[in-house]
């Protein structure tokens, strides 16, 4: 894919080509959303919101990675639906207990449909992840997805954050920091392969 | 007792594991880390978490987000916004080429007000001239040889009077009188003994016809023409001052002007009393400079002037107004 040719296309006025290049980071964006926001709908409006965001501003991109750029729409909108919520907070559909926090229950966890046993290992994983990832806070979650998740470089990221390197390094570390205690805390949920102590990748 | 790491060592495990340490400050921690059974696990706890976040599924796309045009209306500007822009483009152009135009005329109208005084340089050729026939009227037979010169020394003796002190006196001793008179008008104080211009004008009766052939105006009473003679005496040119003192020739050729003007219409009393005709002739001859100048300033053609102001106004809120129009026109249709 010739992208620095698409983005000139694009900024002449062809939607096709940057449609094409919508197809080439759609899942990067969606999953970013995804991880921020945790709900799939949402996820969809805010990817879709960023990319016609980024076609509105297609001429603020200044060169460097235009994979940062399309994610830093992403964070934006992202955080845009995040203030809303906010603003006007929802019932969280996980169980709360009587002093209105949530259940951090393996076994609530645990408790999704029957699905053969690896599919049921990545849900559980990937519904303890994404819980840890929701208790943090916005800024460190978007880094860590970015760079754990996503598996971009720091200066992406400090591109697609608008913050410096130090930032993104500090943020990253606290990040990973309260992400193994409630990692730790699913320890026997998790798959064997991921048990601390197993690690052997 | 193992000391528990802290933030600082986190986050330079946390750059370590990434590799985005220096290869300085990377080789430095791995010295560390080897020594430091703590470090150890700090990183076997970082990269344990990493694998974790590494290995969270990544999700396809429920649909695809490609753009619609439906979704991108182009923007779609009024047929207007062309036509008010070069307006308002046409408008400030000639807004600025009346500004300019007036400023230019401004300076052409304050150049008349300066030349109203400056007739100062061509009059006062003339009254160099005219200054001839005045002495040889006014005067007796005997000045029509030395009065012109002493019309010259005259007017020299307002940049210096010095030379009325010295060889221009001497060079019309025939007819010490109109010399002496004559430097008296231009406010040159030969003698202490000499009558002021002021007490002159209190005695000798006014030229007003002279006045009337300048400007038409209104010539102001004898007391207020001395006051102004006095007043707009340089300095130099009056009394006590000293007479060596430069004056602007701008103020002594009217004078002559006057002189001249005032020697020729009271030319039938002259030859009657030449002093008191040349006090006469001297002592309104400021004030008539005045009047003037004032003159002339008065008929100055603000008309013209006015109407150049109008259209700049006129310029600049079309350029204004349809600017802002365009703007607002722009404005919506990105909106």
């Amino acid at each position: 894919m010739d992208e620095a040719g698409l983005i000139r296309d694009a900024l002449n006025g062809d939607l096709d080509a940057f449609n094409r290049l919508v197809l080439a980071y759609q899942d990067m964006a969606f999953n970013l959303a995804l991880r921020m926001l945790s709900d799939d709908a949402a996820a969809e409006d805010a990817t879709q919101t960023a990319f016609l965001s980024a076609y509105r501003n297609l001429r603020s991109y200044r060169g460097g990675s235009f994979r940062a750029w399309v994610l830093r729409m992403v964070t934006n909108s992202c955080y845009d639906e995040l203030r809303k919520r906010h603003r006007h907070p929802t019932t969280s559909l996980e169980p709360m207990t009587d002093d209105d926090e949530e259940i951090e229950s393996p076994r609530w966890l645990a408790d999704d449909g029957p699905s053969p046993e690896e599919s049921l290992e990545r849900a559980e994983m990937e519904h303890a992840i994404q819980h840890c990832l929701d208790n943090l806070p916005d800024d460190f979650r978007a880094v860590v997805v970015m760079i754990d998740v996503q598996g971009l470089d720091y200066s992406e990221v400090a591109v697609a954050i608008g913050k410096p390197l130090g930032t993104i390094k500090s943020r990253l570390a606290r990040a990973r920091l309260k992400l193994r205690g409630c990692l730790q805390a699913f320890g026997e949920l998790l798959p064997m392969a991921f048990r601390l102590g197993d690690e052997a990748i | 007792m193992n000391k528990p790491l802290s933030p600082r060592d986190y986050e330079t495990l946390s750059a370590f594991l990434d590799g985005e340490l220096s290869p300085k400050d990377q080789a430095r921690m791995q010295a560390r880390i080897d020594a430091s059974p703590d470090l150890q696990v700090g990183l076997e706890e970082l990269r344990y978490t990493r694998t974790i976040l590494r290995r969270t599924p990544m999700r396809r796309a429920p649909r695809n987000f490609t753009l619609k045009p439906s979704m991108v209306p182009r923007r779609v500007l009024s047929p207007a916004f062309p036509v008010l822009r070069l307006a308002s483009a046409l408008a400030s152009v000639l807004f600025v080429v009346a500004f300019l135009s007036d400023m230019f005329l401004s300076n052409g109208f304050a150049g008349v007000g300066t030349r109203s005084a400056a007739p100062a340089q061509p009059p006062a050729a003339q009254a160099l001239k005219q200054a001839e026939p005045t002495q040889v009227v006014g005067f007796t037979a005997p000045m029509s040889t030395e009065a012109p010169r002493a019309a010259l020394d005259t007017t020299q003796a307002t940049a210096g009077a010095e030379i009325l002190t010295g060889p221009a006196i001497e060079a019309v001793t025939g007819t010490p009188t109109a010399t002496l008179e004559t430097a008296t008008g231009l406010g040159g104080s030969l003698e202490p003994t000499q009558e002021p211009p002021m007490t002159a004008a209190g005695i000798l009766p006014t030229p007003t016809g002279t006045i009337v052939g300048l400007g038409g105006g209104p010539l102001p009473d004898e007391t207020e023409q001395a006051s102004i003679a006095m007043t707009n005496t340089p300095p130099g040119k009056g009394g006590g001052e000293p007479i060596g003192t430069p004056v602007p020739p701008i103020a002594a050729a009217p004078m002559l002007v006057a002189t001249e003007t005032s020697a020729e219409a009271n030319s039938e009393r002259s030859l009657n009393s030449p002093t008191a005709e040349a006090f006469s002739a001297a002592a309104p001859q400021q004030p008539q400079v005045e009047s003037t100048q004032s003159i002339e300033l008065q008929s100055t053609p603000f008309g013209e002037h006015t109407l150049l102001r109008i259209l700049e106004g006129i310029l600049a809120v079309i350029a204004v107004g349809t600017g802002f129009i365009a703007i607002v026109l722009r404005i919506r249709a990105n909106s």
